[in-house]
């Protein structure tokens, strides 16, 4: 989240340039949406317990359970105004999401945007997005599903363990699925990167260069996890 | 403290906390799933409904003035969804 916003104030200040990342969260993680509460939303105690983090997004939309060997995720930050961001937000979210559908086809899976923020394979939700506008840039990031262990979700979100019936895990299963799930064999990781790079190469028709963060950058981020993204008091304001 | 729980139709989920006093908004909680640009613009909702009655103009009004004078928008709900999710408080 810090390396989000420290790319979109690098923007703003014309020292950055648009960036697309892909990563994973090591150790695992949940994220929760802006307007989410953390108590309400997530079995905390249960996270500390198995050192999974705990973090709020600067975005809206749900909780997310990030797995380090389960998902990857993308983070588009693009200065407002932009073709590719148009200030109709949910043509901005079909536009993006052009990538991961492409990155998808390149492993053979068939999917599409379905409004406001998901993708969707086979009529199941294989991606879920989020995007917001600050710092004049507009930063949309997302997660693709590797693989899927609703079981586990159940235990991190703050579903009471009475309501987590069989049937509610098949509800889960019936809407939301995998890579591994629709190809039916492992994938590694970093093949699903490959193919996520390829996407988003492919269709916002752009040239992607391959960076690290630059030092000013480094110096937003280390700045921010002290201030805000590390704080109980942003973790924890809702 | 009331609270509800509110899935807009074909929308996202809001969650209500609510504190009344004499029919009267003391302090009010808005959380859920739904998108709102800029996002700081639901404390100010949260802040305008205070010492409100639980009437659903008064509240979808108030939701609205601050929803334009922010040029905010609201994706996944909207005004009088929060104002339902608001007046199911129990």
């Amino acid at each position: 989240m810090a390396i989000d916003e420290a790319v979109m104030l690098g923007i703003k200040e014309g020292r950055s340039p648009p960036t697309l990342r892909f990563y994973r969260w090591n150790p695992s993680a949940v994220s929760i949406g802006t307007f989410q509460s953390m108590d309400d939303e997530i079995d905390v105690r249960f996270c500390t317990e198995n050192n999974i983090d705990c973090i709020r997004r600067v975005t809206g939309g749900g909780a997310v359970y990030h797995d380090y060997n389960g998902e990857i995720t993308y983070s588009i930050v693009i200065p407002r105004g932009h073709t590719l961001a148009p200030d109709d937000i949910i043509k901005s979210y079909e536009i993006l999401c052009q990538g991961i559908v492409s990155g998808l086809k390149y492993l053979g899976i068939e999917s599409e945007f379905k409004p406001i923020n998901d993708i969707i394979t086979g009529g199941k939700k294989i991606s879920g997005n989020a995007q917001t506008r600050r710092h004049s840039c507009v930063l949309q990031h997302g997660t693709t599903l590797l693989n899927l262990n609703v079981e586990l979700m159940f235990t991190i979100l703050k579903v009471p363990q009475e309501k987590i019936s069989d049937k509610m895990i098949e509800d889960v299963k019936q809407r939301v699925t995998s890579v591994t799930d629709v190809l039916g064999r492992f994938v590694e990781v970093v093949d699903l990167q490959e193919a996520l790079q390829f996407g988003f190469t492919e269709a916002l028709d752009i040239a992607l260069i391959p960076g690290t963060l630059t030092d000013e950058e480094q110096k937003d981020v280390d700045r921010l996890v002290l201030e805000k993204y590390s704080t109980h008091d942003w973790n924890f304001s809702r | 403290m009331r609270q509800s729980v509110y899935k807009v139709p074909d929308g996202k989920l809001i969650k209500i906390k609510l504190w009344i006093d004499q029919n009267i908004i003391r302090k009010v909680t808005i959380t859920g799933d739904f998108f709102l640009h800029p996002e700081t613009c639901l404390e100010k909702i949260e802040q305008t409904l205070i010492g409100l009655p639980l009437s659903e103009g008064e509240l979808t009004a108030a939701i609205n003035s601050v929803i334009h004078e922010e040029q905010a928008i609201l994706i996944g709900a909207g005004s009088a969804d929060i104002t339902t999710a608001i007046l199911q408080a129990e």
